[in-house]
């Protein structure tokens, strides 16, 4: 399956469970932190790329 | 990228507590729409079925979502993601969150004939909607040498025969249409437009 296909599926609305225990143990050692940081640098560092200062 | 906005779906997809803790960095997810299109499925699942995000100041949040919607082309499907993004915005459970409904169909019908969509509905849109149909490639059959008629006489054509032996076996036997994105951004338009109308909502009428 290629990735646009994959995310097409993904957003489908058929009902998915998630792992509920690991989701605690993630949340509780601040994994999605780690994700966070990740887009937020990428997002920073798109948007200074962007600027047309000298 | 990609990973991280997977992982981050999974790990708030139906978890009120991690829904709660990602909700703060709503802001750089919606900026990164446009770099990302699994972040407005993670947008998604940050607000579904969680009471008190679908009542609270979410109608900012629905118009900053309309308006982004507006910017984007009709040829690109991400426009399709925001429409049924905001879908989620009109259903707690099994309950209709009426004032998410009304607030959506004003914004998007605020826009009037600056919107790039909603014109399509129009007479001077309908030419535009005809093309976009007629670009879809035409439906794909079975091969007729795999087509028998019921009672086994000689092969039927087109879509009854398909239809008789897609419940013998849908894998092979489904037709195959090829949608663009235009069409599926119509699709998604409507259904965003027909869920705002559920329930009794004047404004909606």
């Amino acid at each position: 399956m290629t990735e646009e296909q994959e995310e097409f599926v993904m957003f489908m609305n058929f009902t998915v469970t998630e792992n509920k225990e690991n989701q605690r143990l993630l949340r509780n050692f601040d994994m999605d932190e780690f994700a966070v940081y990740f887009i937020n640098y990428r997002t920073e560092e798109s948007d200074a790329a962007v600027t047309e200062h000298i | 990228m990609k990973q991280c906005y997977r992982f981050l779906i999974r790990f708030v997809r139906g978890n009120v507590l991690n829904q709660i803790k990602l909700r703060e960095n709503l802001d750089s997810f919606l900026k990164d729409i446009d770099n990302h299109a699994l972040s407005i499925q993670l947008v998604y699942e940050i607000f579904k079925d969680n009471k008190k995000f679908l009542n609270l100041n979410a109608s900012k949040i629905l118009r900053s979502i309309v308006n982004a919607s507006e910017k984007i082309e009709m040829n690109d499907n991400k426009k399709g993601s925001m429409f049924r993004l905001l879908t989620v915005f009109c259903r707690y459970k099994d309950k209709l969150v009426r004032a998410n409904q009304q607030d959506i169909v004003v914004f998007l019908s605020n826009k009037g004939a600056q919107s790039n969509i909603l014109y399509l509905f129009t007479t001077e849109g309908f030419k535009d909607i005809n093309k976009y149909l007629q670009q879809q490639k035409q439906v794909v059959f079975p091969k007729e040498a795999d087509l028998l008629g019921v009672d086994g006489d000689k092969p039927q054509r087109g879509l009854f025969s398909s239809i008789n032996k897609q419940k013998e076996d849908p894998s092979k036997y489904n037709p195959t249409i090829f949608v663009t994105n235009q069409t599926i951004n119509l699709m998604a338009l409507v259904d965003l437009l027909s869920l705002c109308c559920e329930g009794k909502s004047d404004v909606a009428e």
